[in-house]
């Protein structure tokens, strides 16, 4: 499985979408949750929390492991996917629509990677 | 980078300081393996994600000195005594196989089940007596657990409340399972038996380590992850 590439990649595995508003919808990749097997937990944050790139600022919790998940940007948050919090299997089923947050005021990123940059980091795990 | 392993020994029982050594070891074992072992007093610590007040009797535990805390992995509530060793793997995803090879040279037949723990046969039966659970976050991962050796599982049984969690709406609900003490499979065992054997399988599998101990840790950095993992807000959380 190639990742989708009408996105940016972190390399804490998560994915980024800059709107055409300046904001930025936040996932986790296919490879990702692939990884952590059967997702039964997402602790997402709360609308209007500060989120700082390069930090934790959701964790899910599948069979295997609890693992954090990172911000790629610095903002805030101005939404959140609530039906994860009832139904985090849909991360499994399509990771790439199951976003976690919009984050706007976005004043800093990580260090992102296309598509084809991060299946070769992938690739380079294992 | 091929630094030794590093081993270090829990100094008091205090769960709050154990939680935050090993958070604080997972941070300093990027690319090099650490073991930490370590016992608490009385205490019920929950997964990352549970509901404590469905999982614990909490009039209970307060009746009777039981301390309530939360770690950062996954998976369900668990009681912890001195009649139980705590196993921290820093720097490694899984390591349930070091588990495994040292009740192998206690002599004692054990195997993994798909729900993170680790069985032993009694008789015609199979019961828990290691619980497992896993930790990851960026570079930073730890695999811990639980060894029953003499817990007093009368009081385990009693303040644990995994029925009435599975009725919570949220969070992670904790899966009953029957447990066993290994001194009932052999009673001359002692924790510091299952010490020796596990540094044993640890040094087999990654090599002799330095001799270490907590101090070579940064205090400050443990004293802050412990005043957060102290917290009525970490504790209780929202879920």
């Amino acid at each position: 499985m190639r990742e989708r590439d009408d996105r940016q990649y972190a390399k804490e595995h998560e994915w980024a979408i800059f709107e055409e508003d300046g904001t930025c919808r936040v996932g986790i990749s296919f490879y990702a949750q692939k990884e952590l097997g059967n997702l039964v937990f997402a602790n997402l944050p709360e609308v209007g929390d500060t989120v700082t790139a390069g930090t934790p600022f959701a964790d899910v919790e599948s069979i295997k492991t609890v693992s954090d998940v990172y911000s790629p940007v610095t903002g805030v948050v101005k939404e959140i996917n609530e039906a994860l919090l009832d139904s985090p299997e849909l991360i499994n089923e399509d990771p790439y629509g199951a976003w976690f947050a919009v984050i706007e005021k976005v004043t800093d990123k990580c260090n992102l990677l296309s598509a084809g940059e991060y299946d070769a980091y992938i690739d380079s795990l294992s | 980078m091929n630094a030794s392993p590093l081993i270090l020994h829990g100094k008091g029982f205090d769960p709050y300081y154990n939680l935050a050594v090993e958070e604080v070891l997972a941070s300093v074992c990027t690319g090099r393996k650490g073991l930490y072992l370590w016992q608490n007093d009385c205490t019920v610590v929950v997964g990352r994600n549970q509901d404590i007040l469905s999982e614990v009797d909490t009039s209970y535990a307060e009746a009777h000195g039981i301390r309530l805390s939360r770690r950062l992995s996954g998976g369900g509530a668990v009681y912890h005594d001195r009649g139980n060793l705590n196993f921290t793997f820093a720097g490694s995803d899984n390591e349930t196989d070091i588990i495994v090879s040292a009740m192998r040279y206690l002599g004692l037949d054990v195997q993994t089940t798909g729900r993170n723990d680790i069985e032993i046969m009694c008789g015609r039966n199979s019961a828990k007596f290691s619980g497992n659970a896993y930790f990851k976050s960026g570079s930073k991962a730890f695999h811990h657990g639980t060894i029953l050796i003499n817990t007093d599982l009368t009081v385990m049984e009693r303040v644990l409340t995994p029925d009435k969690a599975k009725l919570a709406s949220h969070g992670v609900a904790s899966v009953r399972s029957r447990v066993i003490n290994l001194s009932e499979v052999d009673p001359a065992l002692t924790v510091s038996d299952v010490k020796s054997a596990i540094i044993k399988a640890f040094e087999d599998k990654y090599g002799t380590a330095e001799p270490s101990d907590i101090s070579s840790l940064n205090a400050f950095d443990i004293e802050s992850a412990r005043q957060r993992l102290i917290s009525t807000e970490w504790i209780y959380g929202s879920k």
